[in-house]
């Protein structure tokens, strides 16, 4: 190999040379970078599954936010629904009692009509009688002559006598 | 016992003692009798005896007859 010009010692010193360099490439920096890898590999899948958890969890609570809002929409229909039906209750009530109330009162008024009415009716009836009476008074009064009056004295004496 | 009677126009006396006549056959023949006009009576006679009055007026006859008309109404 020296005829050649190839130095046999030469290169095996380099290859001693190279296999140290390579010993300590590997173990100064590749295993700490492999290691440093590693861990940083792990650091994502452990923040993965944090992550994962974190959604899990902010699906629940958006379920439950969900359930909650669904619950309480069916409360405020519900409350609705009660409050709807009281004030309906009232109104029939009321509406009832007013009905009642201009029922009876219509009943009175027109009672009260009537009895005003009758009285009305009777007042005028005695004052036409009244005027009846006064009239035949002053007419049998004119009426009555001398004659007249001597014949209905003796007519009302032979009543008299007949009762005494 | 007292007797008035009360007509609507003066009696004369004939009338007069007729109808004391006549009443004195149905009451005491010692009556007294009193003779009064009323032109409110309009006709007939009030005859009162003691305190009971007998009314045969046409006035009363009026009333009677009101009160027949009122009881109706």
């Amino acid at each position: 190999m020296e005829n050649i010009g190839i130095d046999g010692v030469k290169i095996l010193f380099q290859i001693i040379n190279f296999s140290v360099v390579i010993g300590a490439l590997t173990y100064l920096l590749y295993k700490p970078i492999l290691k440093v890898l590693e861990e940083r590999s792990k650091k994502i899948e452990e923040a993965q599954i944090e992550a994962q958890k974190a959604l899990q969890e902010k699906e629940k609570i958006e379920e439950m936010k969900k359930a909650a809002r669904k619950e309480a929409e069916k409360e405020a229909a519900k409350i609705i629904e009660e409050a709807k039906k009281t004030a309906e209750d009232f109104l029939q009530q009321n509406m009832d009692e007013a009905r009642n109330k201009a029922k009876s009162e219509i009943a009175r008024m027109k009672a009260d009509y009537q009895e005003q009415q009758a009285a009305s009716m009777k007042n005028m009836k005695q004052e036409f009688s009244d005027a009846v009476i006064a009239v035949s008074e002053k007419v049998i009064g004119q009426s009555l002559d001398k004659k007249a009056q001597a014949k209905l004295v003796d007519a009302q004496l032979d009543e008299l006598l007949k009762t005494l | 016992m007292k007797v008035i009677v009360s007509t609507a126009i003066e009696l004369s006396t004939a009338q007069q003692a007729d109808i004391t006549k006549k009443l004195k056959t149905k009451l005491d023949k010692s009556a007294s009798f009193d003779f009064e006009v009323d032109d409110s009576l309009i006709g007939g006679l009030v005859v009162k005896i003691d305190s009971n009055e007998v009314d045969g007026s046409v006035k009363r006859k009026l009333q009677l007859i009101k009160e027949t008309l009122y009881q109706q109404l």
